[in-house]
Parts: structure tokens; C-alpha cells; sequence
């Protein structure tokens, strides 16, 4: 290392500028401290603004205007088929990042956040070396580290060819291919195969176990699954992949399902079986802070490590790996730090999948409530019975609210549907004030919209829903 | 306008009183300096005279009552047209004039205040002079073993219209600065307090007009109503503190089941800063949901102290003093809240059975070592002080001697011993002793420590530390050093059961390998609850962390 070397001082060095981590040094900033911002990507944001949430919406948004203009012809509106310019919607899906991006830099800017740029790692508890970009080290009194997650490759799939994706690949939209798998039924996968589908590939998913999803109810998936049989060439459930092989006609993959093992070829696959945390490499052996079996940072509900100066959140800090749950970690961080009562007591993180129908959920779920023994009350109010739904011709959705039996209290919602992720929102709020089925009832929701899903679930608990008949109870 | 009569000081360290006699009744024109009542303190029995000319219009007390001072006695009219006084007040008058009389009305009225109250129970309320009545406001419970507190601001002024809930006063305690609530709407008749006065619980904070109605209501609501209270409701005694509509501050089992607690992230938030367990509060909202002014009134109506269940030992009530002016002139100063609080923690110390055990170490080294590495230290934002070594050296000693690391829970015939080292320093700040806690000293580098003490201690005297940085260290460090001394026995800090105290260092002439040195030589002491931690062990313990001090360089090395 150089001998005049860049030493920077910080109060507060923030490692990764994700959601989490842009978040928690903007706070600081706020609050009067000398802030530094290592991110060693050339862009900030983070994977959820570069690989992630942000170029996936982008793109879902673009499937869902191919869907509506197929599905507007049963309404007496036809379109020609789409011409599909995919150079163009690269181009585009870039420039929303780069918006988005250029947006966090100018708030470090402006906020008088110092950005570092370059690999962290530290030194010791009281410093860290800077690796690449802006070569030299910090010094500072604490540090929180979000350096995110990546996307988990088991070795199997890793046969060095790039017609094997992970999600950042799928994002890349290199190609449409003719046929796509789609390793792993969760929402990454099912978001990716979406869009691929209504470009034109013919989609296969393959899941281990038996649903997709598995982290929702299954009344929320059944309407999902059946839109996107229709949509997907096949979803493989219980089934394995035993091989990969790269041929030079695309990729045969061997698979072994209940109907015994059969060989397949695709253009490309699409490995989405989870994420890794990005705890290694950071030099935390020389600190204090604790790593689980699983690599996650051992935290407590201040977002403390065991390391007194370091702090962490996001997706190093555990499930759920969400945007949103790392925001609201990186302000409680903060504010723990500067001494301020906060934790993260939050009892709702909403998770919302982008398919199409939306699944969104927040609070206890049925099947968490089952595998506790605990006794709920579920109100569920089919889209059928809404207008709206009609007129957006979607009735397959449903609303639910999960109460409990003595208070009423809202202890979940869960939605599936057209713009499920917004109306979620309503839910978490509801679950988070302790509202009780009264609150939901008795407050005015907007007609003809959607929400009224919600106020209506909650009057069916008492048997009296406006636009559904059911018989009351006992 | 109403004036209130109050019990004044009656003489030196007089605190309250016996009314003997009362000697007017409600509706009765009075004179200046005219006796009102009779009252026997323990010194004498005095006659309490009118302050004023005026008509009475409402008598609080009869004899018999044990009133102190500052209490409303009456209410006086002053400069009132005479007029008849209604029937109905005649009756209260001869229920006034004779106090037994009115208790046996009282039963057959089933309860209802008939005393000096210008209204029968049985008839319709009399009409109400204008200007209506007014009502006592006092100091609430403010939160745990919280007796009272500085007023820092008056909020209000004579003749303001306040509305319920608005904050009238603030009022620092020892933990924080609260704003005190109106629990009625009206017009601020009278100031009582003003900034500066040390107020306990309950004293009288102002006297507030309610706005004459129609006076038909005949029962006081529960809940005022934005608007004025009707004038009738008020003419009972003034309640000592209002309840709030639904009384959340009543304990409920917490849930045994470990399930959320029903209140919003903003509720658990004040909850939090305000040290609340929601699991005590009872909620008032739907589904028994804890509002925010749950968990204020909450902590109003005392039910942090019930919650902290009365741990603290018994601690005796002071002596009377003498008359200390009889033997030369003499100043009455108020103490601060914080100092009180110090006055009751150290009075639970005393009666804890604890004995001190005294050592010395050689610091001559460590001295050289701490001068060498302080500049480093101030570069960082730290001071590399004696006591921030101390803290090292009992972490050593606590680490080996548990024991002293430990709280006796003397009813269940347990000792808790902790798994963390939360030390206690004390600081000497223009406001008195603070003793805020270094967490985890264990875990932390000296530079560290250095930092952090140094900023808690800066914290302390600006008096800016918090509750939570308060609470839960596992044993104090008191250095007196830089002020002077050969020793000291310092007093426990319960529930701790080990204090260190440390004294100015000096220069000694010692024998070593066959001649004398210069040595620098530190006096410490170290005081240990006897109840919990033998002589032996105690001894042991002060040695170890001499050792610590002496070995300190040599110890670095190993790190």
C-alpha cells in the first residue's frame, strides 16, 4: 500500500448503498453526522434498483400491457400483435435505473454524504481498507453494514455457459428465447417467467416441492397457478433437476419428477432457488461481529452486532431479504445508534409478488397460524363480488383478512389480484395500528375501487357484508 | 370572582393541620381578619383569619379534617353584593355548622357531599353566580417513584381560556421534563405555582374558573365535553386528579403467551422512550387497543411505581428539625429533584449491611503508560483517565469474582448474578451526581471506553443522558482522585453489591530491592454488600483489582 495513504474519517460509515444502506447514511446525514458511503458497484441503488425489484417492474409492466391488449379482445378491442423491439425496451429499462440511480447520488450530494468508492473490508473494528475505486481506508466510530445478498448458484448449475441465468442475467434480456425453465418456484421465478412468456418464450418451471410459492396461503396461489398454467407451457412441481448439459441446440436438462425422469431442451434456464447473504470477503473475522451457520450477521432488535461499533441490516441481517424490511432496519439502526428508543418491532413486512395476478401478503398467514396451533378467524371476500374486478374483467382475486376469534383483532391480510401490492399496503397499516374488524369496516373506502375488498372482508366476519350473502354463524 | 382560601404556612416545618372548629358557613359575610376556622398543629392551636372582606360561597373542610398546607379551606366572594342566601344554601349552612349533623344527613343521602357544598342533594341545584365555580388542578402522578418536581415553565396565565389535556405547566423530574395536562376546561382564575417552585404530587397547581352553563346537569361527567362544563358539576370537592374517561391506568395481567401487544409502532415507540412495559397498559380503543394517551395516562396515574412493585428498602422518615433560626439567621433553599432523588438512593444504600476494605497499588507505571497514550486518546474524541483504566481493572476483578457482579434478591433467598459487565461511573455534574452506565465493558477496546465515557460523562452534565443510560449497571466506579483524599468508603449503589472508590495518588518513598523509590502509590477502596460477599472475598477482590492496576502494561501485552 502506498505510504501516503487516503485515509478518510467518518462518524458513521455506511457499507453498501442498497435500499438498506442509502437509507440508514441519508438518516444520519439528517441528523447531523459525518457520513461516508462505500459501495464498490459502479452504480448506486443496489440489486433491488440495478438487478432487481426496479428493471423487473419495468419489465412486468410491459407484460402486463401485452396481456391486457390480447385479453381486451373478449371486451370487443383488438390489437395487433406486438412488435417487440427488444434493443429498445433495454434501452429503456436502463434509463429508468439510471434515473433512479443518478436520484440516490444526488441526494448523497445533497445531504453532504461522503461517497467512497470501492471494495470495504475491514481492518479492525474502528477501520476499514478500501479496495479498488477510491483506494485507501476509513476511519470511524460506527459502521453499518448492507452489503445485501446475491443470488445462490448451487455448484450443479454452474456448467460455465451463459445460457445458465441467474436473475441478473434474465434481467439482462440478452435474447428472448424460445424455451425458458425456470429453476425454483418462488417469486423471482415466477416474476422472470412472466415476462419472458408474454415476449414471446415458452416458459417451464420446475419446483422441488409441491406448490409454488410455498411461502403464501394456497388459496392465494390457486388463482395465480391457474392464470399462469395457461400462460406457461408447464409447471413441473416435486420435480428435481439431476443434470444440465450444454448442447449446441440449447441446454438438455434431465429431470426426475412423480412421473418418473425424462430429458428436456431449453434455450436458456433460469436458476432462481434463492439468495446468499454477502458476508464473505468483508474482513468481519477481524471484528466482533458474529456470522450464523447460514452466513447471516447475528443482530438484535436494535440491529446491533456483537460488535459494540457495528451495526447491520437488510439482507446480510436475515430473512426476509426485502427491500423494505432493510429501509426500515437502516432508520432503526440509525436511530438506536444516536441513543433514540427505536427497534425494529415491526410486526407486519408485507411481501409482494409482481406475477400477474399480484400475491401479496403481510402479517400471520393461515399456514403460520396452523403450524402454531393458534386459532384464527378468516373473513374471505371473492373479487367476483366486486365491481370493480368486473369491470377490470379480473374477478379471479380475493381478499382475506385473518382475525383473532376474541379481540377481532387483524392479525393478516392477504390478497390476490390485480394491484394486490397496493392494496396490501392498507393491510399492514391495519395490522400494525392493531386495528380490530371495526376499524376496517368502519372506515370509507372508495367506490367503485378495489379496497372495498378489504372493508368488505371485514364486515363478513360479522356476516353482513354489503355484496355478499353468507349465513351468519350459529 | 371566587378567592381561594388555602392553608398558609402556619410556622416552621409545620406541614399541616387539624380544623378544630369551623366557624362560618357557606353564605356568611365576613370581615377582614375575621376568624374563619380553628386549627391545632402540633405546636399550638391558631385561629385562621379572613385575608379579606367578602362573602363565603363554599366551605371544603370540617372539623376533624387533616388538611396541609396549601389545601383549599374556603371560597370567599370578595366585594360580593350581600344578598339572601338561598334556602338551599341554608341547609348546607347548618349542615356546615354542624359537622356531625352533616355526616348523618350524608348517610341518608346516600353518599352525596353535602359539606359546605352551597346545594342539596335532594332539591334541584340552585342557580350559580356568575362567574361560575372553579376547581383545583394538581399535580399528577407523574411516573415511577417520581414524588414531584421543579416547575420549569408555567404554560398558562391568569385569565387564559384552556381546554382539557391542554398542557399547562412543565414540570422536570429527576428522569425527564413533563408536560402537565389540564384534566378540566375553563379560565385559569389563579396561578399557584410558578417557575422555580419544587412541587410534590398532588399540590395545587391553579385554580381554574369552569364557565357558568345552565346548571341543570346535575351529575359531573366523567369526560369533560369540549366545551364548558356545566357550572352545577363542579360544585362538589375538587377531585385530587381527574380520571381519565375510561381509567386505562389500572394493570392487567401481561399476556402470558408472548402475543403482540395490541398499539401502534408510535405507541410503542413512546412506550419505549417513556420506560412503559405495554403489556401493564389497558387499552382503551377498540379491541382493547393501547392508544397513546393510554400509555400517558398510564404513566400518570402511577402505574410505573405499582409496577416496579415497591423494591425499594424501607427507608425511615426524617426527624423533625428545630427551629435553626433561633440561633442565628438562616436560609430555606429548594433542592432539585435530582437531588432528592440522590437523598432517597442514598438512604436505601445506608440500610444495606456493607463494610470497606481499603488497598493501595502501585501505579507508577501505569501512570507513564496512561500520560503516553492520552494524547492518542484526545485525538480520538477520548480522555485516557484513571477512572476509564478502572473500569478495565474491574471488569479483571469482576470476571474472577463473580459474587460481585451480583444483586441479592433478598425474598426469594437468591443472588442474580449477571452475564454482562454494565459498569456504573459516577459523575460529578453542576446539577449533582449523575451515574451513567458503560455497557458491555467487557467487550469494549480502552480506546473505546475512553470515547465513550468521555461523551456519556459530557452528556451527563449537560444532563441530556437518558433513562435507558441510567439503568442497569452491574457495579459503580467512583473516582475521587482529581479532587483529593487518602481514601474513602464510598456508599453502594443498589441494587449493586460493590462499589470501587478511588483517591489521589502520591509519590511515596518505597522499599524495593533493597533501597527506597520514588513510587507513585493510588489509595482504593472498595465497599461490598456484607450480606452477599464475605470479608475474605471482599478482600480478595480489592487486592485483584490493585493487581490489575499495577500489572496493567505488563497485561497489555497479552491482549
Amino acid at each position: 500500500m502506498a505510504a501516503s495513504e487516503n485515509v478518510r474519517r467518518a462518524e458513521i460509515v455506511v457499507i453498501g448503498a442498497g435500499p438498506g444502506g442509502y437509507a440508514a447514511a441519508f438518516l444520519a446525514a439528517d441528523k447531523g453526522k459525518k457520513v461516508a458511503l462505500v459501495e464498490d458497484s459502479s452504480a448506486l441503488g443496489g440489486v433491488c434498483l440495478n438487478r432487481g425489484c426496479i428493471p423487473s417492474k419495468a419489465l412486468l409492466h410491459l407484460a402486463k400491457l401485452i396481456n391486457e391488449t390480447r385479453e381486451a379482445r373478449e371486451m370487443g378491442l383488438s390489437f395487433a400483435d406486438p412488435k417487440i423491439d427488444v434493443a429498445t425496451i433495454r434501452k429503456w429499462k436502463g434509463q429508468v435505473v439510471d434515473q433512479l440511480a443518478g436520484g440516490v447520488a444526488g441526494l448523497c450530494k445533497s445531504r453532504g454524504v461522503q461517497l467512497v468508492r470501492g471494495k470495504a473490508v475491514f481492518e479492525s473494528s474502528a477501520r476499514l481498507r478500501i479496495d479498488g475505486g477510491d483506494q485507501g481506508a476509513v476511519e470511524f466510530d460506527h459502521a453499518i453494514v448492507a452489503t445485501g445478498s446475491r443470488p445462490a448458484v448451487p455448484p450443479a448449475f454452474n456448467i460455465q455457459d451463459p445460457r445458465v441465468m441467474n436473475s441478473t442475467g434474465a434481467l439482462q434480456l440478452d435474447e428472448i428465447p424460445g424455451r425458458l425453465l425456470v429453476v425454483g418456484g418462488g417469486y423471482i421465478g415466477l416474476e422472470m417467467g412472466t415476462v419472458y412468456a408474454a415476449l414471446g418464450s415458452k416458459v417451464t418451471v420446475v419446483e422441488l416441492l409441491d406448490g409454488i410459492l410455498m411461502g403464501a396461503d394456497r388459496d392465494l396461489v390457486r388463482p395465480l397457478q391457474k392464470r399462469l398454467e395457461g400462460k406457461f407451457e408447464a409447471i413441473l412441481l416435486k420435480t428435481k433437476v439431476v443434470s444440465l448439459e450444454t448442447k449446441k441446440k440449447g441446454i438438455d436438462v434431465g429431470l426426475e419428477g412423480p412421473d418418473g425422469q425424462k430429458t428436456l431442451t431449453f434455450d436458456r434456464v433460469l436458476v432462481s432457488v434463492g439468495r446468499k447473504p454477502n458476508t464473505e470477503g468483508l474482513g468481519l473475522e477481524k471484528t466482533g461481529v458474529k456470522v450464523n451457520a447460514k452466513g447471516f450477521i447475528e443482530v438484535d432488535r436494535k440491529q446491533r452486532t456483537a460488535d459494540p461499533r457495528i451495526w447491520a441490516i437488510g439482507d446480510v441481517a436475515g430473512e426476509p431479504m426485502l427491500a423494505h424490511k432493510a429501509s426500515r432496519e437502516g432508520r432503526v439502526a440509525v436511530e438506536a445508534l444516536l441513543g433514540e428508543p427505536a427497534e425494529f418491532d415491526n410486526i407486519a413486512i408485507p411481501a409482494v409478488v409482481f406475477t400477474d395476478p399480484e400475491v401479496a401478503w403481510c402479517g400471520l398467514t393461515e399456514n403460520e397460524a396452523s403450524a402454531q396451533g393458534r386459532k384464527v378467524e378468516v373473513a374471505r371476500f371473492p373479487w367476483g363480488a366486486s365491481g370493480r374486478a368486473l369491470t377490470l374483467g379480473r374477478t379471479e382475486g380475493l381478499t382475506k383478512v385473518i382475525y383473532d376469534p376474541g379481540t377481532e383483532r387483524v392479525l393478516g391480510v392477504g390478497i390476490v389480484g390485480v394491484g394486490a401490492g397496493e392494496l396490501i399496503a392498507e393491510g399492514t397499516l391495519a395490522v400494525e395500528m392493531a386495528a380490530v374488524a371495526g376499524d376496517l369496516g368502519g372506515t370509507i373506502h372508495a367506490h367503485p375501487t378495489l379496497s372495498e375488498t378489504l372493508m368488505e372482508s371485514a364486515e363478513l366476519l360479522h356476516g353482513t357484508a354489503t355484496h355478499l350473502f353468507r349465513k351468519k354463524k350459529g | 370572582m371566587a378567592t381561594r382560601i388555602t392553608l398558609p404556612q402556619l410556622g416552621e416545618g409545620i406541614e399541616a393541620g387539624d380544623i378544630v372548629n369551623v366557624l362560618v358557613s357557606a353564605g356568611d359575610v365576613v370581615r377582614k381578619d375575621q376568624a374563619l376556622a380553628e386549627i391545632e398543629t402540633d405546636k399550638a392551636v391558631v385561629e385562621f383569619p379572613s385575608p379579606d372582606d367578602g362573602r363565603i360561597t363554599k366551605v371544603s373542610v370540617k372539623a376533624g379534617d387533616h388538611v396541609k398546607v396549601g389545601a383549599l379551606l374556603f371560597e370567599l366572594e370578595s366585594g360580593a353584593e350581600k344578598r339572601e342566601p338561598t334556602e338551599s344554601v341554608r341547609e348546607g349552612e347548618r349542615a356546615a355548622k354542624n359537622p356531625s349533623a352533616s355526616v348523618a344527613a350524608d348517610r341518608e343521602r346516600a353518599g352525596s357531599v353535602a359539606v359546605g357544598a352551597g346545594r342539596s342533594a335532594q332539591g334541584p341545584p340552585p342557580p350559580v353566580a356568575a362567574g361560575g365555580t372553579s376547581e383545583v388542578v394538581r399535580l399528577p402522578q407523574l411516573g415511577e417513584g417520581i414524588e414531584g418536581g421543579d416547575v420549569l415553565n408555567v404554560l398558562v396565565k391568569a385569565g387564559d381560556a384552556i381546554s382539557k389535556d391542554q398542557s399547562i405547566a412543565e414540570v422536570e423530574t429527576d428522569k425527564a421534563v413533563v408536560e402537565v395536562p389540564s384534566p378540566v376546561s375553563g379560565r385559569v382564575a389563579e396561578l399557584l405555582i410558578k417557575a422555580g417552585d419544587h412541587i410534590k404530587v398532588g399540590a395545587d397547581l391553579m385554580c381554574v374558573d369552569i364557565a357558568a352553563a345552565s346548571g341543570t346537569a346535575p351529575e359531573a361527567p366523567m369526560a369533560a365535553p369540549p366545551g364548558p362544563i356545566p357550572a352545577a358539576a363542579a360544585t362538589e370537592k375538587p377531585a385530587a386528579v381527574p380520571g381519565p374517561p375510561r381509567a386505562p391506568g389500572g394493570p392487567q395481567p401481561p399476556a402470558a403467551d408472548g402475543r403482540q401487544v395490541p398499539a401502534g409502532p408510535a405507541t410503542r415507540r413512546l412506550a419505549r422512550e417513556l420506560g412503559v412495559d405495554l403489556t401493564r397498559v389497558r387499552g382503551s380503543a377498540t379491541g382493547g387497543r393501547i392508544t397513546i394517551d393510554d400509555v400517558k395516562a398510564f404513566v400518570r396515574s402511577g402505574g410505573m411505581a405499582a409496577a416496579a412493585g415497591g423494591g425499594a428498602g424501607h427507608v425511615p422518615a426524617a426527624q423533625p428539625l428545630p427551629d435553626f433560626s433561633q440561633w442565628g439567621p438562616i436560609e430555606r433553599k429548594p433542592v432539585s429533584s435530582l437531588r432528592r432523588k440522590i437523598a432517597d438512593q442514598m438512604a436505601v444504600a445506608w440500610s444495606a449491611p456493607m463494610v470497606t476494605h481499603f488497598d493501595e497499588a502501585d501505579i507508577t507505571e501505569l501512570e507513564a503508560f496512561r500520560k503516553q497514550f492520552a494524547p492518542r486518546v484526545k485525538e480520538a474524541g477520548g480522555a485516557l483517565t484513571m477512572t476509564t483504566i478502572a473500569i478495565k481493572a474491574v471488569v479483571e476483578g469482576l470476571k474472577e469474582f463473580p459474587q460481585l457482579n451480583s444483586s441479592f434478591d433478598a425474598a426469594r433467598g437468591e443472588m442474580i448474578v449477571k452475564g454482562y459487565y454494565h459498569i456504573s461511573v459516577a459523575v460529578d455534574t453542576p446539577a449533582g451526581l449523575i451515574v451513567p452506565v458503560v455497557r458491555d465493558a467487557d467487550k469494549k477496546s480502552l480506546r473505546e471506553l475512553a470515547i465513550e465515557l468521555n461523551r456519556l460523562a459530557q452528556r451527563a452534565r449537560d444532563r441530556k443522558v437518558s433513562v435507558e443510560e441510567l439503568q442497569g449497571g452491574t457495579f459503580t466506579i467512583s473516582n475521587l482522585g482529581g479532587i483529593g483524599g487518602t481514601g474513602f468508603t464510598p456508599l453502594l449503589n443498589p441494587p449493586q453489591v460493590g462499589i470501587l472508590g478511588l483517591a489521589r495518588g502520591s509519590l511515596r518513598a518505597v522499599w524495593r530491592d533493597g533501597r527506597f523509590e520514588p513510587r507513585l502509590i493510588m489509595p482504593l477502596s472498595v465497599t461490598y454488600d456484607h450480606r452477599v460477599i464475605d470479608g475474605a472475598d471482599g478482600a480478595r477482590f480489592t487486592r485483584r483489582v490493585a493487581r490489575a492496576f499495577e500489572e496493567f502494561a505488563g497485561a497489555l501485552l497479552d491482549v
